[in-house]
């Protein structure tokens, strides 16, 4: 990933910003251009609160380039408060120890170091 | 003393701690020569001093309830920024969504670091130059594991937000001291991770500095060592603070609140400020406390804190929750973690 697009996305991956359409309220993370419930086009900036409950995960043991120190982690869709379903790996657990339905809350971690640059973005722990 | 022209005021507070301990008999290097019963915390394999960072300033404002408006300045302290040619002030800012004009810097290099950045936000604030500044500090452990100097060696961050004093704020600040003089009592060369140490001449050089900034403090201030409920000096191993307090005439009851060695090991640039956070989580209104840091050639800052009426209405306990909310690793995970890898075994 290149730095300039990493920084652009920064806001989502930094601390879950969102976009709430302005027309019917629907609230899309990431953010899109067009709303898919009214198909508005105004938005604004909704941080969202990162609380939720983990709906499925599954064990990475042979993971990709980037992430080989971290393996065996998990990675789980998320459900949060704000009816937002988002996948991301889930951190400060031992995966054999994570059930569905468990509550978690979301942090910013670092996830690689590629191109020169580490990456920070968000994950989940048990809250 | 350096006193602002306007009264200031700490608004909220907050701290982070990894989840991961290690009992510092499990290390190698400690065995016989430390308490046994004393641990320290280590950072997770995709944490570092920008992350906790971020997730102390984070609580410190859920506290203010202030929102982020008004915010002017954020300074950190540390000794383990991740990046060398880039600050941790700026991911910060643009972390928290206040990128734009504010000052953002970092505070580099000492055990000091953290108060330096709370003096500096404290001056910011009293001249006007800004209505609100967050002052934080965070570090990983930033020294070669199998250094001596590094057994104590921890990680976590602490983050204070300070306004102007008025209703909204928690403490307010009576006023602070500093003492600076130039020592090779600990010291390392840019690119080596080899900690120099002095030996007997580095503990002179700490107790000259904390002395004389703490006298000057309570001189200035009226104030004598009867007068504070609690009191938080230098506690980079178990020796120093116990020292100081009985060559100052401080009790061991006024430092138990804020002596978090034991629990938490030394957080280096902010070992201190997590002593006042420690303290802060439980002070009542009127109590005073007194804070002393110490930072290894490079001084010492002292300042005194009048707890407000206001402190019972904001949610605490979030420290000490995060000093119980643990998990043990063995000098084996512990070696995994100082290498960025991960511990589980699933
Ligand atoms: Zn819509």
């Amino acid at each position: 990933m290149s730095a300039s697009g990493y920084l652009r996305e920064a806001p989502r991956r930094y601390r879950l910003e969102g976009a709430a359409c302005k027309g019917c309220g629907a609230i899309h993370f990431p953010p899109r251009a067009v709303c898919d419930r009214c198909g508005g086009r105004d938005f604004e900036a909704r941080e969202l609160s990162g609380e939720g409950e983990l709906l499925a995960y599954t064990i990475i043991r042979h993971p990709p380039k980037g992430f080989e120190g971290q393996a065996p982690y998990a990675i789980g869709i998320v459900q949060l408060k704000e009816g937002v379903r988002v996948l991301a790996q889930i951190t400060d657990c031992d995966p054999a120890e994570l059930r569905e339905g468990a509550k978690v809350e979301a942090v910013m971690r670092r996830i690689r170091e590629d191109g020169g640059f580490i990456e920070y973005g968000y994950k989940f722990r048990p809250a | 003393m350096l006193r602002a022209n306007v009264p200031i005021g700490i608004e909220g507070f907050g701290a982070y701690l990894p989840k991961h301990r290690i009992r510092l008999r499990d290390l190698p290097l400690a065995q016989g020569a430390v308490p046994q019963d004393f641990e320290k915390a280590i950072c997770g394999p995709d944490e570092d001093a920008i992350t906790m960072a971020k997730e102390a300033v984070e609580r410190a404002l859920r506290m203010a309830g202030v929102g982020k408006a008004g915010i002017g300045a954020i300074l950190c302290g540390t000794t383990s920024n991740p990046y060398s040619g880039k600050p941790i002030g700026s991911v910060l800012s643009k972390a928290l969504g206040i990128e734009g004009p504010i000052l953002a810097a970092d505070i580099n290099f000492s055990g000091k670091s953290c108060s330096e950045a709370f003096l500096l936000c404290a001056g910011l604030v009293g001249s006007g130059m800004a209505s609100r500044a967050i002052a934080a500090g965070s570090d990983s452990i930033p020294w070669g594991p199998w250094n001596e100097g590094a057994i104590y060696s921890s990680c976590g961050a602490a983050a204070f937000v300070l306004g102007r004093d008025g209703g909204s704020s928690i403490a307010s600040l009576e006023g602070s001291s500093t003492w600076v003089m130039d020592a090779l009592d600990t010291w390392a060369l840019r690119g080596s991770a080899q900690r120099r140490n002095s030996g007997r001449f580095a503990e002179r050089a700490m107790v000259q500095c904390v002395t004389s900034s703490v006298e000057a403090l309570l001189r200035e201030l009226g104030l004598g060592p009867g007068d504070f409920d609690h009191v938080i000096l230098p506690q980079s191993d178990p020796r120093s603070a116990s020292g100081l307090a009985k060559r100052l005439g401080f009790k061991p009851e006024q430092m138990e609140a804020g002596l978090v060695l034991p629990k938490l090991g030394n957080v280096e640039a902010l070992s201190g400020m997590l002593g006042l956070v420690a303290v802060l989580d439980v002070a009542k209104p009127s109590e005073r406390i007194l804070v002393a840091t110490f930072g290894n050639g490079a001084g010492s800052d002292s300042f005194s804190l009048l707890v407000k009426d206001a402190i019972e209405e904001r949610e605490r306990g979030d420290f000490l929750n995060q000093l119980s909310r643990k998990g043990y690793v063995d000098y084996a995970g512990y070696s995994r973690l100082l290498l960025g890898v991960s511990v589980s075994r699933a």
